[in-house]
């Protein structure tokens, strides 16, 4: 007895171990919620700290007061030199273990990454939980431009800006540690692009779509160019496309979403098509079940099969589908327009980027056996020359009765 | 010390891959995941089918001395002197080994929990619960053993079901790695491959006969294989290479991937603690084996005596690499060169002691 209780007691008092000697209060630390990285002169960069503002919480007594935007930029030689002279006036401590969003500007992605991103990852500072993204223009701008008008927090507005699913958003989640796994020098790489849209967008789009047929395909927008009638707004909005090094180019609005069926699953969602033999616009809802299957034969030349299985229903019908054949044929409309979409996505990565940017040399490793081999294989030169034959079956789920074009064609 | 219950199959199974464990959960795998490439999980398996033929071949030539002990075979098989200086020699090369696993761990401990303390702290905040342990006696590490294990175990299960999405066949191709030959030069020849066995020879006058002996051995070498290779196939199905190979505690990186939901997450601390529990079990073990091979190098039983010296010189040894960084080196060094000498005195007092015929327990 007398042992089981000395035991109870040093179990109760193993609670104790944990200690308080390196204690630091909530409120005395200064939390960044983004970071943003900017080209400054001189090899320097310019490093802008988005802090989240005491005035609605703790010293202030609370309340649901919103809060007002904290950012500070300074040019320092590395990120952490910056927080260093941060520290020279910031009277608390400054704590990136809430760190949100981490912002490259164009210009230094354009320079490469990773090594930052490699600095990042190895410090314990940071959560693998971070958004990464690459802004168009300044990264300053964008945390200057961002109006969190439907939260209250600002950090509560990059997780839903960058965490929400639809068909049209970027990715469900960036974590930094998606572009340091994905960036071993085999292959290229995506991130999502942020920017400030401008009101003269608006004008450029109306100009556009004189010419060309206003369905979503051609609203491939990239984030600087979104129409919308305000100054300076933050938009997230395309990719920023990287070779195995740095920054080669962008994907708009509706790249994003082929690349959404790509890479992950397509969420729910509205896609307007313009379809030229009624001369009208139709409205599916298409979403994804089955992952894309890609297969790669290696040989002269490589050859890649992706096949994408995309599920849908039509939101309205119209009047003009009399009877069966019609939507049948406006199904193989789709799988020609998506297939061709999709394609015209590759050639853009084999003859723009040069580069695997979708990492499908991934299935073309399997047919390896040791690294070596893979290595002298040289996937990054070959890919370009890649034989790429996308394929895009919608089925379109009508009244019970699922359509398949493709299928019915044997 | 209390030698008075000989431990059964369960027990010493659970002693022997805790051991086993500090050394391939936490330090190894970057590094055989460095020398091969995404393949380290096949590393794994060849490892222990090699370790199981091993020992197989070994207790079949110790089968009559269980009762004894290696550090007292060794004494009547080689003599007074040459047996006695073996054993001093056996047992200064355990403590070093442990010494600079002791550093690494220690050291990687203060980062993670508390980066301004003193490494000294660190060590000494190990080493103090390692001696009383070693002092409590050998019973009592089994048993500590034996309530962490499936702690252990069920928190690598557990993070291999978390991380389940985050697995791609791709990232485990090429399936050989960097070569067959990387494999199997990595499988046998390197690491210290399953060297802990030697504790089961060293304590064998704990265990309840030869059978569990023998049984404690093949199992335990079989889990072994199988939870590490579990854990390395999750590794590299996770992190790809060549960024696998970066990471220096491939453990805790992910635990730092766990993001299942807003409260499974920020797990770090609860791997840490594992982490620490298992240190302690193999710490105590190294002291103790160590010990055991000492006292029967001075002719008598009880190891207590020399707990307090070990402890010492695991504490000072383990401070004389002059960084964590070097300590890191050291230890692999040891490693590979260690495990062939183990082998090679394991192989000659066995021989020696079926040669001369000693007496049997």
């Amino acid at each position: 007895m007398k042992r089981l209780s000395l035991l109870g007691l040093l179990l109760a008092a193993a609670v104790l171990l944990g200690g308080c000697g390196y204690y630091v209060e909530v409120n005395e630390k200064s939390y960044v919620i983004a970071l943003g990285i900017d080209k400054g002169k001189n090899d320097l960069i310019k490093v802008s700290f988005l802090f989240t503002s005491p005035d609605s919480g703790d010293e202030e007594g609370g309340g649901e007061k919103k809060k007002e935007k904290d950012i500070i930029t300074l040019e320092a030689p590395t990120v952490y030199s910056a927080i260093r002279l941060l520290d020279t006036f910031r009277s608390k401590r400054i704590d990136l273990t809430h760190t949100k969003l981490i912002v490259f500007s164009r210009d230094m992605a354009e320079k490469g990454i990773e090594n930052f991103v490699t600095e990042f990852v190895n410090t314990r500072d940071f959560r693998p939980s971070v958004y990464l993204c690459v802004s168009e223009g300044k990264a300053e701008k964008f945390f200057h431009s961002i109006e969190p008008k439907q939260d209250l927090y600002i950090e509560k507005y990059i997780d839903r800006l960058f965490g929400k699913v639809t068909n049209n958003s970027v990715n469900e989640a960036y974590l930094y540690y998606d572009y340091f796994n994905a960036s071993p020098g085999w292959g290229g790489n995506i991130l999502p692009l942020v920017g400030v849209a401008k009101k003269e967008n608006m004008e450029a789009a109306e100009a556009k779509f004189e010419t060309v047929v206003p369905d979503d395909f051609s609203a491939n927008y990239t984030a600087d160019e979104v129409p919308i009638d305000k100054d300076d707004a933050a938009v997230l909005c395309g990719y920023a496309v990287f070779d195995d090094k740095r920054m080669v180019g962008t994907l708009g609005l509706m790249e994003s979403s082929l690349v959404r069926m790509l890479t992950k699953n397509l969420p729910n969602g509205q896609f307007s098509v313009y379809y030229p033999p009624k001369d009208s616009y139709y409205s599916v809802d298409l979403h994804q079940i089955y992952r894309s299957k890609i297969k790669v034969t290696v040989g002269e030349p490589d050859v890649i099969d992706v096949t994408v299985r995309i599920m849908g229903e039509f939101t309205g019908v119209d009047s003009e589908f009399k009877d069966e054949s019609d939507y049948d044929d406006f199904l193989r409309y789709l799988d020609d327009t998506f297939s061709a979409k999709l394609k015209a996505l590759f050639d853009r990565t084999q003859r723009e980027f040069r580069s695997d940017v979708f990492n499908l040399g991934d299935y073309a490793k399997r047919s390896f056996l040791t690294i070596d081999e893979w290595k002298a294989y040289d996937w990054e030169s070959r890919y370009p020359s890649a034989v790429i034959r996308p394929r895009v079956i919608v089925q379109i789920n009508d009244y019970g009765e699922l359509r398949d074009a493709a299928e019915e064609e044997g | 010390m209390k030698t008075d219950r000989r431990l059964g199959v369960i027990s010493m199974t659970l002693l022997f891959i805790n051991l086993s464990l500090a050394k391939y959960l936490l330090v190894l795998p970057s590094l055989i995941v460095r020398e091969v490439g995404n393949s380290a999980w096949i590393t794994q398996l060849l490892k222990g089918a090699a370790a199981l033929g091993l020992f197989a071949a070994f207790a079949a030539l110790y089968k009559p001395y269980t009762e004894l002990g290696l550090g007292e075979v060794n004494r009547r098989a080689l003599g007074k002197f040459f047996g006695g200086t073996l054993n001093v020699a056996l047992s200064a090369m355990i403590i070093i080994r442990g010494a600079f696993l002791f550093r690494t761990l220690s050291e990687a401990l203060r980062t993670l929990e508390a980066a301004s303390a003193s490494q000294e702290f660190m060590a000494l905040f190990i080493l103090v619960p390692v001696a009383i342990c070693a002092m409590k006696g050998f019973n009592a590490n089994a048993d500590i053993s034996s309530i962490i294990m499936p702690f252990t175990v069920l928190s690598v299960g557990a993070m291999a079901a978390i991380l389940a999405p985050h697995f791609r066949f791709s990232n485990i191709t090429p399936i050989l790695g960097k070569g067959p030959v990387e494999i199997v030069t990595a499988a046998v020849g390197k690491f210290g491959g399953f060297f802990e066995m030697i504790f089961l020879f060293i304590f064998s006058r704990y265990i309840s006969g030869y059978k569990t002996f023998k049984r404690s051995g093949l199992i335990g070498i079989g889990a072994i294989a199988a939870i590490t290779a579990v854990f390395m196939l999750m590794y590299c199905a996770t992190v790809p290479y060549p960024a696998s190979k970066k990471f220096f505690f491939p453990l805790y990186q992910l635990s730092r991937l766990i993001m299942a939901g807003a409260f499974i997450q920020h797990l770090e601390p609860l791997v840490v603690f594992i982490w620490a529990g298992i240190v302690l079990c193999a710490l105590t073990t190294v002291t103790l084996g160590a010990g055991e091979l000492l006292a029967s190098a001075a002719g008598t039983k009880d190891v207590s005596g020399f707990v307090p010296i070990l402890a010492a010189i695991i504490f000072f040894a383990g401070e004389l690499p002059q960084s964590e960084i070097m300590a890191y080196d050291m230890y692999r060094v040891v490693l590979n060169v260690g495990h062939y000498v183990y082998i090679a005195a394991l192989l000659l007092i066995l021989l020696m002691a079926r040669g001369r015929k000693i007496e049997k327990a």
